[in-house]
């Protein structure tokens, strides 16, 4: 934990990283309170006597008919708590013909269906940030234990290890994703998030092989195994630690990657499975709805700045995460 | 009988080349025969050129590179056919301090975690047991207690050099391997921890295999010195007859190249001298025979087929007959023992 915060403090002390992390603690606040900033029924409310807690998340049946432009107006509620945007990432609103520029209570428009653009792209942050964080998390720590594994041991578990990297070198992720639809009939978040990280830990498995097959000749290491120490401790508590640097500074720039492809897959309609909202399903109306520019501009801002940002933390890291600057 | 004993120690390097059919391509001899022994308490020194194998010889003997043929007894026990397992209750007996203390301690761990290591997985103490040993082990070595708290990064090389010999003292090995202990130190630095090496050996009445390239070093503390030559001892004998009455002509040429500090004496000596030609050769191919015929002044015909083995500490064919022709070289004057004595 002191070790997370000296690298935060690191990050922090420079104005680019700074502004990164700014962006990425909005990104984790959209992605974890999507409800509060942007959701078709209340935070609170007293309605008809009763008060009910957090409805746009327990979603109560008594309020199933409603939502917040419905309550706002209605004669048995006492008081009222509203996100911050009235519309849910659901909902449609046909008062004026969708898609609607930004405008009234549509702060960023809607979409082609009369869907709330701010609130499609608050609650995309999160199928961005899940596909992103879980698929790169899974990648490395498959990459990172079949790296020790290889580096460490070398001869057959080596070889073995270097082949499954070839062939999954082999395996173009994007078309696994559309093959793996096309076989399923569509696609849930678990499915993309499986198959992303079933398919990108070859790199990390290189670099920590690379890595280890550097370490394991150094004096420290070889000065641990004449003391004795057992084999899962050398490469669990010696190497681990000292290939974890490469490993996350490869796998924070494996977090924009899987998002910019998961924008991708939903831009073509593979994406995340409906109505789930995502950057590049709102991406992918523009294509359908010319001069809808507020389609474009937003998620295409959300996506790149994500990326730009958590890019940003990948380069800070490598200097944060130096054991000299202890 | 000797604590260590190693005989005939081989180990060989595969060099293999290709993608799909991995084909050996040749091999590198760095250790070709190597027999020595350490008896209790003794201090045997290991000189020779860099890429001699004597660090591989060192590596060898504790199982950390495989030998490739050859027996490594240990009090009676042949480490060769142990396995990994089994080795590691014969670890903390035989100890090896680097030549590099900029590599040889974790980076990322405090200098209390590095020396509690081999405590924690050979020994069952508890905290405060544990602390006192690692504060006795750093003030042994002459550090503060207080280093204790700090990274390898925090440290001058002398002083991580005493860590990793507070290390390698943990566990009381009766073994101590020092693989140039000393050439990454600055001069000043290097007397003190040879000084210390020294007077730990008496205390803790360890065996010390002393490798270094240093013939001077090797003389301030080694009474029994062994001359190595492309993976091969050639001359193994008493302190006194090494520096004074060199047999090997590699021998000669070793002393011949340390320098005399009274320069009128070094430019005589230079004057007179055969220096050696050329560089060693490579360990990919020795040449066959003995191999230092290559470079040797008083090589004949039958050195370039057969080889020496070693007898009466001199593996040649023509030492015994060529020193009682040839004049002693001028024995130099060891500059390095010196000035560990004049250091505190």
């Amino acid at each position: 934990m002191r070790r997370v915060l000296r690298v935060l403090r690191v990050l922090w002390s420079r104005r680019g990283t700074r502004v990164a992390l700014i962006v990425s603690a909005l990104l984790l606040v959209c992605g974890l309170g999507a409800e509060f900033l942007a959701s078709d029924l209340p935070i609170a409310v007293k309605f008809r006597g009763e008060v009910y807690l957090l409805p746009n998340i327990a979603r109560p049946a008594a309020l199933r008919a409603f939502d917040n432009n419905t309550l706002s107006s209605h004669q048995d509620v006492a008081w009222i708590v509203r996100p911050l945007c009235r519309w849910g990432p659901s909902q449609t609103d046909l008062a004026k013909a969708p898609p609607a520029k930004p405008g009234g209570t549509h702060w960023l428009g809607t979409d082609d269906r009369g869907r709330d653009v701010f609130a499609r792209v608050v609650h995309g942050t999160r199928a961005a940030l899940v596909v992103g964080v879980g698929s790169v998390v899974l990648a490395t720590a498959i990459g990172v234990l079949l790296g020790l594994l290889g580096g460490y041991f070398g001869g057959r578990v080596d070889f073995v290890v270097g082949r499954l990297t070839e062939l999954g070198l082999a395996f173009p992720s994007f078309f696994l994703i559309l093959a793996a639809v096309a076989m399923l009939g569509g696609v849930s978040l678990t499915a993309i998030v499986l198959v992303f990280g079933l398919t990108r830990w070859m790199s990390i498995a290189r670099l920590v092989r690379a890595e280890v097959l550097h370490l394991r000749e150094l004096d420290f290491i070889l000065a641990v195994r004449a003391l004795g120490a057992s084999t899962p401790r050398v490469i669990f508590v010696h190497l681990l630690p000292a290939t974890l640097r490469p490993a996350i500074v490869s796998a924070t720039l494996g977090v924009s990657v899987a998002i910019l492809t998961e924008g991708g897959l939903s831009f073509l309609g593979f994406g995340v499975p409906p109505p789930m909202a995502s950057w590049g399903e709102i991406l992918g109306q523009a294509y359908d709805h010319q001069g809808a520019w507020w389609l474009i501009l937003f998620p295409g801002l959300a996506l790149t700045v994500t990326v730009l940002a958590i890019n940003a933390i990948g380069e800070g890291l490598r200097p944060a995460l130096d054991p000299r600057t202890r | 009988m000797a604590l260590l004993e190693v005989k005939d120690l081989v180990v060989h390097f595969p060099l293999v080349r290709g993608v799909l059919r991995r084909r050996r391509v040749g091999v590198v001899r760095a250790v070709d025969g190597v027999s020595l022994s350490l008896a209790r308490g003794e201090a045997l020194g290991l000189v020779g050129e860099s890429g001699c194998g004597k660090s591989t010889t060192g590596r060898a003997i504790l199982q950390l590179v495989r030998p490739t043929s050859g027996s490594v007894r240990f009090d009676g026990v042949e480490l060769t056919e142990l396995d990994e397992r089994a080795l590691r209750s014969y670890r903390p007996r035989m100890q090896i301090v680097f030549q590099d203390p900029y590599a040889s301690l974790d980076p990322r761990m405090s200098i209390f975690d590095s020396v509690a290591e081999p405590l924690r997985e050979h020994r069952t103490l508890d905290r405060a047991a544990l602390q006192a040993r690692v504060h006795a082990l750093l003030s042994m070595v002459g550090l503060d207690s207080d280093a204790a708290r700090r990274y390898p990064h925090q440290f001058s090389g002398g002083q991580r050099q005493r860590i990793g010999i507070a290390r390698a003292l943990a566990l009381e090995p009766d073994v101590l391997i020092c693989d140039e202990p000393t050439s990454a130190l600055d001069v000043s630095v290097q007397a003190q921890v040879i000084n210390l090496l020294m007077s730990l050996q008496r205390e803790l009445g360890l065996a010390l295999l002393f490798i270094s390239h240093d013939l001077a070093t090797v003389r301030h503390i080694a009474p029994r010195v062994a001359v190595m030559y492309l993976g091969r001892i050639v001359e193994l004998a008493e302190r006194d007859t090494i520096y004074s009455a060199p047999a090997h002509p590699y021998t000669r040429a070793l002393l011949d190249a340390v320098p005399l500090p009274d320069p009128a004496r070094q430019r005589e000596r230079a004057a007179k001298r055969e220096a050696l030609a050329g560089e060693p050769p490579s360990a990919l191919e020795p040449p066959p025979g003995c191999a230092f015929h290559p470079r040797c002044p008083i090589a004949r015909a039958h050195c370039k087929t057969r080889r020496p083995e070693l007898e009466g500490g001199v593996a040649c064919h023509e030492a015994r007959r060529d020193q009682e022709m040839s004049m002693r070289p001028e024995t130099p004057a060891i500059s390095g023992g010196s000035e560990a004595e004049s250091d505190p």
